[in-house]
């Protein structure tokens, strides 16, 4: 039977200076549970007070509060035990120095009298113990609603029971965007605007959210339905946000969208036309599908491949110690010409053979092991290289004992290898290697340990990841941002269709020709990004949590490739600079566009002297250079420079129109 | 790294803060406030051996003496290499700090502490200190960029974690070249006769649709402006200067960029960075500092007393301050090649102009320059006083892309108070 010990904090010390009533149970009470989380709570065991480093003014804290032990230590044992006096608790130092009785470089943290203050006084009264009555493992923290915000709720598992306490009053909370939501300390929420915001809680090493939606209500509704897996959790998703989808895009972007994404450049005027022509329906799948059986299409994915596995792109200055990679290009590339199961992908990686490499030229163990955690997982593990993570789930002890899988191997002096040690700093002692639990209830490891405990062991993170990574990279915006970093207080915008997608990526064993396809079928592709009436771009809702598209810039290799696709031949200039100013000195001066126009027989020169009239000449080189029509007000602009001045006036306005706005997005 | 990358989540909440119903619960103030000062930093690119520059060991046995004889300069005590002369006599107008310590041996991690003012992180690159300094927003108005490195900038001296559009304008070219031009900026006759269909173009086509591409707008005039304006074209142009003067500066390399960030910072530049390399002298290190076209000892001191008096009669010097410094020091004792290795326990960095005070030195190494013995300063001390220097915000908070706030000074730094003026 749950036993329910909640307390409201504020009678915690009337309790313990014996004025309560509950004599007869006898509280349990923690160090951990009870004095941790206020430390934590009043900031003291932060990196800018006495959880830095070096402490702060001779107190030393644990980072965040997470080495309870140590942190009980320093209390009751350093300086000769004068932080805390049980002969008179009240001149405890732990009371003097917050409440500035004394000198205190942090200020005052809180009254005499106060809440804080009176439990740290009742427990000083009470001994100063470790633990009383010994509250059992703390199972879980939950977030439960209330009127006008949260309760924390803390779950204990004493001998085969459970039980619950309130812990707000020691819970830290924070929103994930306080623009939308702000919340305080005692849990209280005050809503500010329309939007999205997760409530994270954070006691004794636990976590918790909760999510805030606060509509916009935008009519009329949007009442659309659809079948496609991806469309019906993102529509209901909007639902509950109230607002409305943009329209879909016309064909003419899906067109050049699709052949940027997948081709890595604008569709040839041909292909173009069998886009339009197809039944509107089937034009992203069967072009896709066509796309994703070209040359340029394994090239392409084989560059996200780099940059997911943070390959360096060239030999860059950073990178002039690293070899450059040969092999594991190559296997990149065939890895996406052959459609390797994205699962097979990483086996190859963890396992001892080529791919081995991408592991293997990491020199540190744990660097191999943040690697992969970043990289495979989506897990950022290496805040715990250094301390626990408040915010994260994994701790120091964990994040060394998986980078022990990751030591080398070395050679036995008695024949044969002997396996690699990783040992603990300062004790000399070696670590047991183990493995990252991101499902504790997952059965017993098989032999491909490493393998399966990413693939597979109980959990879907794997497929996670590299869904999220690869909706992030056609549709622009990743539902987990950063990538690398899933975990609780990093929660996904449209949680639902990161679901959705997650089922589909396993329903098809990791195939990543039938992922793309899944995606850019969906209606959440093909949106436009123009923005509403009046929006403000920074601000517009419906970018942020996907109601329509956000245009954004040509990566330099795809502007490179759209100039050599309109020109129709390959051009010898490095790709553009990323810096933004000399990215535009080098579309103006860089002679790039200059070069291809100028270039005997090109695409642009060709319809001068193979189309007549100046409105055709118009209209077929709008199509070559952004793969749309000409509008009328274009027309009306643009075909007197046609006219008066032929040839060099076609070759102008090619220029123009590669060095404009339009064509160095992608919309 | 990815372009999408260009505009964050950060910059959302940035603008949201301007709205009015969210008073001061986002810090987005600017590090330096309506402020016309300027930096130049002499970046000394390899590790610039401290005991054969500014802090000599006249008294120390050879095999850390070294070949090179050390003299005492204008500043008692202070002792400089008898290739510095001409830095030795305006010691008394600059700051010196000799007791810059620092564990990071590594060129690469060396250069991040220094011009970042952090240790290198495994979860964040940290901007360097002209990217800090850029501000956020480009305004419309503002036709030159706020952060330029000659000829490139470090793989430090770049944004970290902020955005694209806070990173270094390289000019990439050797400034001291006969055809010196700033890589990109010489206007095609095609692009000159097409401007006016570019604006056709882009006014036709309506309104940006995405932040990316309002600043793709902004770079773009930005862009046109340094190509085709005469004030951005003479900017850059080290012609307009005479003669005497690029002679005083020295003809090469570094003597040229010194004259360029002159002219820059003249012009309105907030920062630049003057890359100068070849100081990681494991071999033969009094011949690799003392010969050559020009001999790097010499270059160093013609280039830096030119600044100093250029700046000075120009009436700069309250304006633009100064900083000599490199990733680390190298090893008081020579190695059997001849050469110094990597130590980064002690090196020196020299100061001077706006906002510091003249004729001081602080701390002081070992007999043998080893370690600091006197006033040790952290790298990251060191980058909280050139922002003191400059009047900067030194309690400025700074975003990471997810949203987590870090300190543009680190926690633990303090400025050298000693050296501030004010």
């Amino acid at each position: 039977m749950p036993c329910s010990w909640a307390i409201r904090a504020a009678t915690a010390a009337l309790l313990s200076t014996g004025l309560a009533s509950q004599a007869d149970e006898p509280k349990p009470f923690h160090f951990a549970h009870d004095i941790s989380p206020l430390l934590v709570k009043q900031a003291c065991a932060s990196a800018e007070c006495h959880g830095a480093a070096t402490g702060q003014a001779g107190f030393k804290l644990s980072l965040f509060a997470m080495n309870p032990a140590a942190d009980y230590a320093a209390l009751t044992q350093d300086l000769d035990g004068r932080r805390i006096d049980l002969a008179k608790p009240e001149a405890s130092l732990l009371l003097r120095k917050p409440t500035r009785q004394i000198k205190h470089k942090g200020g005052r943290i809180f009254k005499k009298g106060s809440a804080d203050y009176e439990s740290l006084l009742g427990w000083i009264r009470r001994g100063a113990a470790f633990t009383e009555n010994e509250p059992g493992r703390l199972a879980k923290l939950r977030l439960e609603p209330r009127d006008g915000g949260f309760s924390a709720v803390a779950e204990y598992r004493p001998a085969k029971r459970t039980a619950t306490r309130d812990v707000t009053r020691l819970t830290v909370f924070s929103s994930t965007d306080e623009t939308v939501a702000l919340v305080h300390d005692d849990g209280s929420v005050t809503r500010r605007a329309p939007g999205e915001a997760w409530i994270i809680a954070r006691y004794a090493g636990h976590n918790a959210r909760a999510v805030i939606r606060q509509s916009f209500n935008e009519d009329p509704p949007d009442e659309s339905t659809t079948t496609h897996p991806l469309d019906s959790a993102w529509l209901a998703g909007l639902e509950s946000l109230g607002l409305r989808s943009s329209a879909e895009a016309d064909a003419f972007v899906l067109a050049r969208r699709v052949h940027i994404d997948l081709a890595g450049r604008p569709p040839t005027p041909d292909e173009l036309d069998a886009f339009i022509a197809l039944p509107p329906a089937r034009r992203l799948a069967k072009t896709a599908d066509r796309l994703m059986r070209s040359e340029e299409f394994a090239q392409v994915f084989a560059g996200h491949y780099r940059h997911w596995l943070e390959l360096p792109e060239g030999r860059l200055e950073k990178d002039f110690e690293k070899p450059r990679n040969t092999k594991l290009r190559r296997y990149l590339l065939d890895a996406v010409r052959q459609n390797k199961p994205l699962p097979q992908l990483a086996r190859d990686i963890l396992g001892g053979g080529e791919a081995g490499g991408f592991v293997s030229r990491h020199n540190d163990p744990r660097d191999r092991a943040e690697y992969v955690g970043r990289t495979l997982l989506g897990l950022s593990i290496g805040c715990a290289r250094c301390h626990d993570h408040p915010m994260d789930r994994w701790q120091q002890r964990e994040h060394l004992a998986f980078s022990a899988y990751f030591a080398d191997a070395r050679p036995n002096p008695e024949g044969g290898m002997m396996a690699g040690k990783l040992f603990l700093p300062g004790t000399g002692k070696a670590v047991q290697p183990a493995l990252l639990q991101l499902n504790p209830a997952a059965p017993l490891a098989p032999d491909d340990e490493l393998a399966w405990s990413i693939l597979d062991g109980g959990h879907d993170q794997f497929g996670r990841n590299v869904a999220n990574r690869f909706f992030g990279i056609l549709v622009g915006k990743h539902l987990v941002d950063a990538p690398d970093d899933h975990r609780l207080s990093n929660p996904a915008i449209h949680g639902a269709l990161l679901d959705a997608l997650v089922r589909e990526f396993g329903r098809t064993d990791g195939d990543l020709r039938k992922l793309i396809r899944t995606i850019v079928t969906s209606r959440v592709y093909a949106l436009a990004s123009q923005p509403g009436e009046g929006r403000a771009l920074a601000t517009d809702p419906a970018a942020r949590y996907l109601a329509r598209r956000e245009a954004r810039p040509l990566t330099p290799t795809q502007f490179k490739r759209a100039v050599e696709s309109v020109v129709g031949d390959e051009l010898p200039h490095e790709p553009p600079p990323e810096s933004p100013l000399a990215r535009q000195l080098y579309v103006l001066n860089s002679g790039l566009i200059q070069g291809g126009l100028a270039k005997p027989g090109n695409s642009v020169a060709a319809i001068g002297d193979f189309v007549s009239e100046p409105a055709d000449q118009l209209r077929e080189l709008f199509r070559l250079v952004l793969s749309r029509d000409p509008r009328p007000s274009e027309a009306d602009a643009f075909l007197p420079t046609l006219q008066k001045q032929g040839a060099t006036g076609l070759g102008d306005l090619a220029f123009a129109l590669m060095a404009g706005r339009e064509f160095g997005s992608l919309r | 790294m990815n372009p999408s990358t260009l505009f964050r989540r950060r910059d959302f909440l940035m603008t949201m803060s301007a709205l009015p119903w969210l008073p001061g619960l986002l810090q987005g103030a600017p590090l330096l406030r309506k402020s016309n000062r300027s930096l130049i930093v002499l970046w000394m690119d390899g590790g610039m051996s401290h005991i054969d520059t500014f802090d000599g060991k006249p008294e120390a046995r050879p095999d850390i003496r070294g070949e090179l004889v050390s003299r005492e300069s204008s500043l008692e005590g202070v002792f400089l290499s008898e290739h510095l002369p001409r830095l030795a006599g305006i010691m008394d107008q600059c700051a010196l700090v000799r007791s810059v310590t620092s564990p990071e041996g590594n060129h690469g991690r060396g250069s991040h502490y220094m011009l970042t003012g952090r240790r290198p992180s495994p979860v964040l690159e940290y901007p360097s200190i002209g990217s800090v300094l850029t501000p956020e927003k480009l305004s419309d108005g503002n036709p030159i960029p706020s952060y330029v490195a000659i000829p490139d900038a470090h793989p430090y001296a770049r944004q970290g974690f902020l955005p694209l559009t806070r990173g270094p304008f390289e000019v990439g070219g050797d400034p001291s070249k006969g055809d010196f031009r700033v890589r990109n900026m010489a206007a095609s006759p095609q692009a000159q006769r097409a401007l006016s269909l570019l604006q056709t173009v882009d006014s036709l086509d309506g309104k940006p649709r995405s932040e990316s591409e309002a600043a793709r707008d902004r770079f773009l005039s930005q862009a046109r402006f340094m190509s085709l304006s005469p004030e951005a074209r003479e900017l850059f142009d080290l012609n307009r200067e005479t003669p005497e003067i690029r002679k005083r500066y020295g003809r090469k390399l570094l003597g040229q960029s010194a004259l360029l960030a002159r002219r820059l910072v003249e012009g309105g530049v907030r920062t630049v960075l003057v890359r100068f390399k070849g100081w990681d002298h494991h071999e033969s290190i009094d011949r690799a500092m003392t010969y050559g076209f020009p001999p790097k000892l010499e270059a160093l001191d013609q280039a830096v007393t030119a600044l100093h008096e250029d700046l000075a009669r120009r009436g700069l010097d309250e304006r633009v301050t100064v900083v000599l410094a490199s990733e680390f020091g190298r090893t008081p004792r020579i190695n059997p090649r001849g050469g110094r290795d990597h130590w980064a326990r002690a090196s020196s960095v020299l100061l001077f102009g706006g906002g510091l005070r003249r004729g001081v030195v602080v701390g002081k190494t070992d007999a043998n320059g080893e370690a600091p013995i006197e006033r040790p300063v952290s790298p990251a001390d060191l980058f909280c006083t050139v922002l003191g220097a400059l009047g900067a915000d030194l309690e400025q908070v700074l975003h990471t892309p997810d949203g987590r706030p870090v300190r543009t000074v680190n926690e633990s730094a303090k400025p050298i108070r000693e050296i501030l003026r004010s």
